[in-house]
């Protein structure tokens, strides 16, 4: 048990580490296509801070993000022991979302070409990253509409997204105090959620875990179809136990029953796209500086972002991938690689077209190779799976455990890095025997990437 | 409530259940005592399921109540004195089955798990696999393992839906057994589409377009 549970908490902390320490790289490199400044960086980070009580708030009247497997209901929460069992998921939700957040505040800050690699900025974005990140999780419980829940819960959940703007409005020069306070809100936060996470009825989790279980299905089959049908389950609840979260909890079924047909009326979502969404943009644009037509699409995406994106992120805070049969392996690469191709060589287009249209573009080649590159990484991150660290310790002991993950960690970057410097001097016609080594290590990476994991019994 | 009694009194009263706006379960008023044996049967899409999970507390229903001995189900206190055991292996992906018992026992505040799950698990040998994965046993070990685990803590209301799935023979025959002598001490209400099982029942309920209906 002992060492099960270091298992699970040894291997985000590892991926978090690894990713701060390498993701911040390839940011630099899409900088040199996207030129930004400081003072874009900070109106970035500015916008994503306030952002963040918004967008608990959105994802908790959507259901929130508590998605729990159905033996956690059934072994854990059914004995009814308080805050524990639910606790530990929302502090490892948190967690997951704060390491997100903390590395897409490292690669922001890390893209600004006024000072290339200032240390201190990155750490002090990557604090207000991890406190952002782990307050959207938090916030989203405090304001899901899934129970009996205390008006006082709607209060404090106001108190801890106004802390950060406080922060930004007592100190607006000193990105520090906004990160520290950014971090103090999320942490605050996150106690209140768990203290509070008692008063979530079990049966809403049960229901919601069913149909995790049945996404986990249909996705493990890829069965496309299925798993969109899924999403809406999640997107829609459970009628009874979706009640507009501010008011008290109490009120007739019939008045809710009328609130939740207005809310999922078509006209409703013809405001949300029409009204809601363009004021956002304009209100974002005029923060941030950016055109206005690029942020409405960036919100509209950040809507149809938020309803698939919760169970979504769900499925990967259990991500026991170590344990899969060879069959399943099997699928499960196919799938992987193709849907990794296709968002990342998505992304890479895009990022070369964005700054084809500034004027700026380097060749094509690069960017493709960047997308071969990680594809390949997080394929190889995936077919490693989470490090088994029992096995490791009995085999290399606790002395050599540091310096296995780190070269297991290691190699898909490699490959990764290997990738795009080879494509990059062959769109140069600078290639050379190097780099035929190069493109030859990847496409065996490649190869190794696509056998069959061995399954032990 | 989390000792054992020895008379044990669930009671229904004006339940229904609906999936939208299809009815799926309606019962008047029933009570059931125990302990003893109940089968519940009945076609696919009769209400079987719907029905033991609104008893175990997981369903809420859209009227009615579900109390036992006096206390509602949906309360915590008293779910926590329930056992329900779902139609398909309910077991954490991360750790062996040795691990998910001790964790049962452990958040049960036992010291050893509970008669009818210590005689499931050696009855259906677990301990030959008890370092391995679920990921690693085939459906009807997964099946087992959930069975023998998920009743390795004291319940006075054990809920069992379909526990004869994927299970051999040999498996079967031990499960009614462990089931006949856990009903000396508790109320024990299963699922199922096997007649042999049902037939080892004290008492066996119809059901039938999420209505009881009389034999």
């Amino acid at each position: 048990m002992l060492r099960s549970s270091l298992q699970s908490v040894l291997w985000p902390a590892y991926l978090f580490f690894v990713a701060w320490l390498f993701l911040p790289g390839y940011a630099q490199l899409l900088a040199e296509a996207l030129p930004i400044n400081d003072t874009d960086v900070d109106r970035i980070l500015l916008s994503a801070t306030i952002l963040a009580g918004p967008l608990a708030f959105w994802s908790g009247i959507r259901g929130g993000p508590l998605l729990l497997s159905e033996p956690t209901v059934i072994f854990d929460l059914v004995l009814d022991r308080g805050p524990a069992p639910l606790g530990a998921a929302i502090v490892r939700q948190a967690l997951l979302t704060s390491g997100v957040g903390g590395i897409a505040g490292a690669c922001i800050a890390s893209m600004s070409l006024d000072n290339e690699y200032a240390l201190e900025k990155i750490v002090s974005a990557t604090v207000r990253g991890l406190g952002v990140g782990m307050m959207v999780v938090a916030l989203a419980v405090l304001w899901s509409t899934t129970g009996e829940r205390w008006f006082a819960d709607r209060v404090l959940a106001v108190v801890c997204s106004a802390l950060p703007v406080a922060g930004i409005a007592l100190a607006p020069s000193r990105g520090a105090v906004v990160s520290l306070s950014a971090l103090a809100a999320g942490f605050v936060a996150t106690g209140i959620a768990v203290w509070r996470s008692v008063s979530i009825p079990v049966p809403v989790l049960w229901t919601r875990s069913q149909g995790l279980t049945d996404l986990r299905v249909s996705a493990g089959l890829l069965d496309v179809r299925s798993v969109l049908s899924e999403l809406r389950f999640f997107r829609d609840g459970p009628r009874l136990y979706r009640r507009i979260g501010i008011f008290e909890p109490q009120r007739p079924l019939s008045v809710w029953r009328s609130v939740r047909s207005f809310s999922s009326a078509p006209a409703v979502a013809l405001v949300r796209v029409v009204v809601i969404a363009p004021l956002i943009a304009l209100v974002f644009a005029n923060i941030s500086g950016a055109n206005a037509g690029f942020m409405l699409g960036a919100t509209l995406l950040f809507i149809a972002g938020i309803d698939i994106g919760t169970p979504l992120a769900s499925l990967s805070a259990e991500p026991r991938l170590s344990h899969i049969s060879a069959a399943r392996w099997t699928m499960f690469l196919g799938g992987h690689l193709a849907v990794s191709l296709v968002a990342v060589g998505s992304l890479a287009l895009a990022g070369w077209a964005l700054a084809n249209l500034r004027g700026t573009a380097p060749p094509l080649w690069p960017w493709l190779g960047l997308a071969a590159g990680v594809t390949v990484a997080t394929s190889l991150q995936a077919r490693n799976g989470p490090p088994n660290i029992e096995q490791i310790l009995d085999t290399v002991g606790f002395s050599g455990l540091g310096g296995t993950l780190a070269v297991r960690s290691l190699i898909p970057f490699i490959v990764a890095g290997a990738a795009v410097i080879g494509m990059s001097r062959w769109a140069q016609n600078e290639t050379t025997l190097i780099d035929g080594l190069w493109i030859a290590g990847v496409s065996f990476a490649v190869l190794a990437v696509l056998k069959p994991i061995k399954v032990t019994q | 409530m989390n000792s054992l009694s020895s008379k044990v009194e669930l009671s229904i009263h004006d339940l229904t259940v609906r999936h939208g706006t299809h009815l799926a379960l309606s019962v008047p008023d029933e009570m059931l005592t125990g302990p003893g044996l109940v089968a519940l049967v009945g076609p696919n899409g009769a209400g079987k399921t719907t029905l033991l999970q609104v008893l175990s507390g997981l369903a809420v229903p859209k009227t009615g109540t579900v109390t036992l001995d006096g206390h509602n189900v949906q309360q915590g206190p008293t779910r926590a004195t329930i056992a329900f055991v779902p139609d398909r292996p309910v077991l954490f992906d991360d750790i062996t089955l040795a691990d998910t018992q001790n964790h049962v026992v452990t958040l049960a505040r036992c010291q050893s798990p509970d008669l009818l799950g210590a005689e499931l698990w050696e009855g259906f040998a677990l301990s030959e696999v008890a370092k391995r994965f679920p990921s690693q046993l085939s459906r009807g070990q997964r099946q087992k393992a959930t069975l023998a685990i998920a009743l390795s803590r004291p319940a006075d209301l054990v809920l069992l839906d379909e526990p004869t799935i994927a299970l051999d023979d040999t498996a079967r025959s031990v499960l009614v057994s462990a089931l006949n002598t856990a009903a000396q001490r508790r109320l024990i209400i299963f699922a199922t589409h096997d007649e042999d099982l049902a037939s080892t029942a004290q008492l066996t309920l119809q059901l039938r377009d999420g209505k009881l209906i009389d034999d």
